[in-house]
């Protein structure tokens, strides 16, 4: 096994919820405004990932996945921020460890729509 | 004369390539009653500081495609024009070197991702006393 990540929790929703103090009345939910932002951000960075990696663009690969690590960082999206981190700062053995960081990356972004969306809903019924 | 007319304006230039924290900093840059002027990367925030030097201060991402955020703030220091307005660096590398060379080449402030409300509010009031000051 090659990659080091460390399981952690998803989604921290109480990071997200610090954001509800820029709601402004009378204006569509911030947060939701901010979650949608991410899931579309998202699928982007990974194609400019993906494409990268098969390019043999180190360079691209690490700045899509420091913008990946920053944007979900600042939205609690945790285990996200991790593994991204640990494309971003990734040396041996790239392509072959860069790819299996993608998929764990792609995995996990199942997992963080989920969450994403039932917070969503229960905000914009 | 020109610090006197900067002192009045409230446009402040904002310039990040990840549009989280783009969202999050407009909003937080209203909510302290200021108006946010917008642009994608270093490289727009670079063209429109050619013909515009008319900003209370700026707030650059440290990594940024075209030009980074400490290309367009050396470019700030260089221009008469530019050279007093106080930029406020986003940063996600708590790399004390780059810190150190930033603040050698002009930098006002730093901010950290990721950050909260209050940290922004915080820094951002800081950055703006220290337009005060100067």
């Amino acid at each position: 096994m090659t990659l080091t990540h460390t399981e952690t929790q998803a989604v921290d929703l109480a990071i997200l919820a610090i954001y509800d103090d820029a709601q402004i009345e009378g204006e569509p939910d911030f947060v939701v405004e901010l979650i949608d932002i991410y899931l579309n951000e998202v699928p982007r960075l990974f194609d400019t990932i993906r494409t990268a990696i098969a390019d043999h663009d180190r360079n691209t690969a690490r700045r899509a996945a420091h913008s990946l690590r920053g944007c979900s960082a600042n939205l609690g999206v945790l285990q996200m921020a991790a593994i991204a981190g640990e494309l971003e700062h990734l040396e041996d053995n790239y392509s072959t460890v860069a790819t299996e960081l993608l998929l764990s990356l792609k995995n996990e972004l199942e997992r963080v729509k989920e969450i994403l969306n039932a917070e969503r809903k229960r905000r914009s019924p | 004369m020109l610090a006197d007319s900067r002192k009045q304006t409230r446009r402040i230039l904002i310039a990040d390539d990840d549009p989280i924290i783009r969202h999050m900093v407009t909003r937080f840059v209203q909510l302290e009653g200021y108006e946010p002027v917008v642009v994608n990367d270093g490289g727009a925030a670079y063209r429109l500081l050619k013909s515009d030097s008319n900003f209370r201060g700026a707030i650059f991402d440290m990594m940024m495609p075209h030009l980074e955020g400490i290309d367009v703030m050396r470019f700030m220091r260089s221009e008469k024009r530019l050279m007093r307005i106080p930029v406020m660096m986003i940063t996600s590398e708590p790399d004390l070197k780059l810190m150190a060379n930033s603040f050698a080449a002009g930098v006002t402030i730093f901010l950290p991702k990721p950050f909260t409300t209050d940290q922004f509010q915080s820094t951002f009031r800081l950055l703006l006393n220290h337009h005060l000051e100067n």
